[in-house]
């Protein structure tokens, strides 16, 4: 087995890329399934791209939907506005301009986008997958797939934006135990690189490739568990889904979805974390707008994400604060170099940077620090750790949050919860260990700030229903079931996640100069029953239920 | 049989030992609640047996349903303890077909590729962990069955989630035989069994050996032959299988997998069947379903993604628009979680089922399917007291359950209990 360059994939992506920038207007008429919201060729780009900025596009109106503004409250058959990808006005008594595209919503609710916290695999090619990662000079704008299928299953449930993380499993090696008809003998190591290869030559399907990457970034949310080798069957390197060998079938064994063994590597060689240098996983915010690479990229580096064991234990934390004492040091000598160099001082050095730029960022708190904390007792200590060395905070997965809401609550620091996480509480103490389902409401009385992420952190299409990416409203339903308030629960979707990544400015509410990332539900948002019948993303329609098909459609009344 | 561990109330009798004061009055508080009548009172009592009923009441006396009916219409007597539920929803406790998370795990014994003469009886652990949370989910039956590692993984049980002793719990022994006809059985070392035609030589034979041994014994019991059978222990258990007195549960999925469970265990053996998975794309064979009357609890998974089409289609809606009438959903704890029963149809709904019809798909439906309807899944006289106190309709994951009672005793309150689920 020969392993791949990546270059063909690279070439495979410019390719694309440059598909994606066509320099005449007209090519953007084909980019999706939106209507007339798109500026007509002529009015909005007599002279080409230069001119776009200084004339303002068309006004897309909204009417008649009540509008659950998040910030502001419900609005009853309200009217909204949009132009140039952001909202114009909204409101109960605005005139609809002349020329205006016009949806009628009347009997609808509209909501802001729904924020995902974590959107694993969307909207992002495969090269996202092993690129990236602390301090890389590749570029995630590079990996973006604004024809990602994940991205309308998404759209469809309506969630429009979200994090993404970049090279998760870069460290990881595939073991294929050869066929009877390879020609090698023993079993082949491959790299992420090599299967992104092979995936290019078309060697490999995407689905069977997704399922090795959510091997190797232990993705247990959809049933992989964190193994990094994968044996295959018949001959030569076969997809488990190959239907020459694998029916569609329930297979439990040791992955609930390969028919192969599967063997457990580690990913990484066994030494202690690096004393020197922190290393965190790399995540960008993308927008799902199909179709359209321009304006996909929201953000890069939105927080500084490390693993809980990375803080955990004397050495790390050793290391955690040598770190940031570090990157303080560094910016009080860049201001002296500064300030000196201002002096016209000579013989002055610019101080190296002994960090990456995430660990700089973090200190001048224009990010927070995210890390996993579910006890009660890492979540205390987490909220001390960052009160000590003074930086911002988030906590994911925090199933005991209720037992030390107050604590959380004081300091300011949200958390990411999913209501149907479950861990067992330690026999005896009941009463402060353990998951509750009471936790939404709990921490709703704590005035903690929280986000809900669904059970899976990805799209997966096996079949278990309400468990993956998708179901993320329905998650936000049980934080309802857990005594939060509708309007909670709906913040904990939109508003709050957006500022854990940082873009409450842009998303997360209904609100005049933010941008138009908009759905139209048939129903009430955390309803099991509502769908999303049109998603708009930067001021233009994205998704349409009865157009794109992708969900079930059909008359519920009728049923 | 005892639980493998101490619980809080053997604790409480341990202690009592010391404080003989103590041990009596817990015993006599436990036993006055299990006598005393109840008379529960709710603004909608589903009964999954005709409408629902609005402001209804339902009576309960030595462990089943006495009355049910309009307040305005049914006296409560003297001496009944009142549950005044105020617009809560009433329903029948769950019934799940479909679980592996009643005893202990060790639940599949590979030696044989058949194993009929396995039992779950042997692992159960009554109101264990989990069963606790599935009463907080409203499920108060489940049928807790072998897994699918050999092709015959041997005799369920049916059993309450509630507490107390085996001989409390258990509704039904032998409840069900499990055959496993597709997927997780297949052999992939090459012996007979790597591919559907072997699997399905092996269990044609195993039931024609075992159908063989009850027609001899037949034919013994009715005089029809003078010549006593030797009793065989492997095969004693499917007398009852072969007199339709109990179903096989049949994990089965796909047309190919459903269309040999119908034409072998079906039509060829004449046996009760479930289909206990009945996903993937098997809801193109409904009209084979129907033909039949056979009962589809599908599940765990919920949903099916064409290639073809690129949609996700709901498997439960997809039978129903082709005309299936006899259909529940199942969680294949610990697969989902066994509390999340609700759930399952919740998302059934969502893809294009019936809400009416979703209640009944996790109640009388399932009951049905077992052949246990006459003592669980409707609220009727003469059933077994098993009723869920819920918020509003099950269906809708933002309502949640209040009480519960089983066999007519309170078994869940949140009142006092910490809520679970």
């Amino acid at each position: 087995m020969k392993p791949n360059d990546l270059l063909r994939l690279l070439a495979l992506l410019a390719a694309l890329a440059a598909a994606m920038f066509p320099s005449p207007a007209p090519a953007q008429e084909d980019s999706g399934g939106e209507a007339s919201s798109e500026p007509k060729p002529d009015e909005a780009r007599p002279d080409g791209e230069e001119s776009d900025e200084k004339t303002p596009g068309p006004i897309l109106a909204i009417v008649g939907a009540d509008i659950e503004t998040v910030t502001q409250g419900t609005i009853r058959r309200g009217t909204i506005l949009v132009r140039d990808g952001t909202i114009l006005e909204v409101g109960q008594s605005i005139e609809v301009p002349e020329g205006a595209e016009v949806i009628d919503a009347s009997g609808k609710v509209v909501t802001p986008g729904f924020v995902a916290v974590d959107m694993n695999g969307v909207g992002v090619g495969a090269a996202a997958r092993s690129r990236g990662g602390g301090g890389s000079s590749n570029s995630v704008a590079d990996a973006l797939d604004p024809f990602d299928r994940n991205m309308k299953l998404c759209l469809g449930v309506g969630i429009t934006s979200g994090a993404v993380r970049i090279g998760g499993a870069s460290g990881a090696r595939f073991l294929f135990q050869p066929g009877p008809g390879s020609e090698d003998e023993g079993p082949v190591s491959l790299t992420v690189d090599d299967l992104i290869g092979l995936l290019a030559d078309g060697q490999l399907d995407d689905e069977t490739f997704d399922h090795l990457l959510a091997h190797a970034e232990g993705r247990e949310d959809d049933g992989h568990g964190p193994l990094g080798l994968f044996a295959g069957d018949g001959s030569g390197l076969v997809s488990p889904f190959d239907s020459r060998f694998f029916g569609e079938q329930d297979r439990q064994g040791t992955c609930a979805h390969c028919a192969a063994t599967v063997m457990e590597i580690l990913p990484e060689p066994l030494a202690p974390p690096s004393p020197t240098r922190p290393r965190p996983d790399d995540y960008c915010v993308i927008k799902l707008t199909w179709g359209d690479l321009d304006g996909m990229l929201a953000a890069e580096q939105p927080f500084y994400s490390l693993s809980s064991s990375s803080l955990t234990g004397p050495f790390n934390v050793f290391s955690w604060r040598e770190n940031l004492k570090k990157a303080r040091d560094y910016l009080e000598e860049l201001e002296q170099y500064e300030a000196d160099k201002e002096a016209g001082k000579k013989d002055i050095k610019e101080p190296r940077k002994p960090v990456d730029d995430g660990l700089i960022k973090l200190v001048k708190k224009e990010i927070p620090l995210r890390t996993q904390a579910s006890s009660a007792e890492q979540i205390r200590s987490m909220i001390a750790l960052a009160r000590e060395l003074d930086y911002r905070l988030v906590l994911d997965g925090a199933i005991e949050a209720w037992v030390v809401a107050e604590e959380l609550g004081k300091a300011g620091v949200p958390v990411v919860i999913t209501p149907r996480d479950r861990r067992r509480s330690d026999p005896g103490r009941e009463d402060s260990t353990g998951s509750s389902i009471e936790t939404p409401g709990i921490l709703q009385q704590a005035a903690v700030p929280f986000a809900i992420a669904p059970l899976g952190s990805s799209v997966s299409l096996v079949g278990l229903a309400g468990r993956d990416l998708t179901s993320l409203p329905l998650e936000a339903a049980f934080a309802v079931r857990g005594g939060a308030d509708e309007a909670t629960a709906l913040a904990a979707l939109t508003i709050v996640p957006a500022r854990i990544l940082g873009l409450e400015d842009r998303i997360g509410s209904i609100e005049k100069g933010k941008d138009a990332d908009l759905l139209i539900l048939d129903g009430p948002p955390l309803d099991y029953r509502t769908y999303v019948e049109t998603a708009i993303v930067n001021g233009k329609v994205r998704y349409r239920r009865a157009e794109d098909r992708v969900y079930p459609v059909f008359d519920r009344d009728a049923r | 049989m005892t639980p493998n561990r101490i619980s809080p109330t053997a604790l409480v009798l341990l202690l009592g030992l010391l404080s003989p004061m103590a041990a009596a009055q817990e015993a006599s508080s436990a036993e006055g609640q299990e006598n005393r009548p109840l008379a529960v009172l709710a603004g909608k009592v589903i009964t999954c047996a005709g409408e629902p009923i609005v402001d209804g009441v339902v009576l309960v006396r030595g462990g089943k349903i006495e009355a049910v009916g309009p307040q305005t219409e049914v006296e409560i007597p003297e001496g009944y303890e009142v549950i005044d539920c105020g617009d809560k929803f009433l329903m029948p406790g769950l019934v799940e077909v479909h679980c592996h998370v009643g005893g202990s795990g060790d639940l599949n014994e590979m030696v044989y590729q058949t194993n009929p003469d396995l039992r779950v009886l042997d692992q159960v652990i009554p109101h264990n962990d989990a069963l606790q949370v599935a009463v907080a989910g409203g499920v108060t039956t489940v049928c807790y069955i072998p897994g699918s590692g050999t092709n015959m993984g041997g005799f369920g049980a049916i059993l309450k989630t509630g507490p107390g002793e085996l001989e409390d719990v258990l509704v039904r022994f032998p409840g069900v035989l499990k055959i496993a006809q597709w997927g997780n059985p297949e052999r992939r070392d090459g012996t007979l069994g790597s591919g559907r035609m072997g699997m399905n030589w092996i269990i044609r034979d195993q039931l024609e050996e075992g159908r063989a041994y009850v027609r001899a014994w037949d034919d013994y019991e009715s005089g029809k032959s003078s010549e006593r059978p030797e009793i065989d222990l492997r095969l004693e258990m499917f007398k009852p299988l072969f007199r339709r007195e109990i179903p096989v549960l049949v994990h089965t999925q796909g047309y190919q997998g459903i269309q040999a469970t119908l034409e072998m265990l079906h039509d060829a053996m004449d046996l009760r069947i479930v289909i206990g998975h009945g996903t993937f794309e098997g809801y193109l064979i409904s009209d084979e379903v129907i033909r039949r009357n056979v009962p589809v609890i599908a599940g765990p998974r919920g949903f099916r993604f064409d290639p073809d089409d690129g949609q996700i289609h709901g498997i439960v809606a997809e039978y129903d628009r082709r005309g299936v009438e006899w259909l529940g959903v199942n969680t294949d704890s610990p697969v989902i979680p066994q509390e999340e029963l609700s759930f399952q149809a919740t998302m059934a709904v969502r893809y294009g089922w019936n809400e009416e019809e979703a209640i009944r798909g996790i109640t009388i439906e399932p009951a049905r399917a077992l052949m246990i309807e006459d003592r669980v899944g409707s609220i009727e006289v003469g059933k077994d007291a098993d009723l869920v106190i819920c918020t509003g309709s099950i269906i809708d994951p933002r309502n949640y359950v209040t009480q519960v009672i089983i066999d007519g005793k309170v078994v869940y309150d949140i009142a006092k209990d910490r809520r679970r689920f």
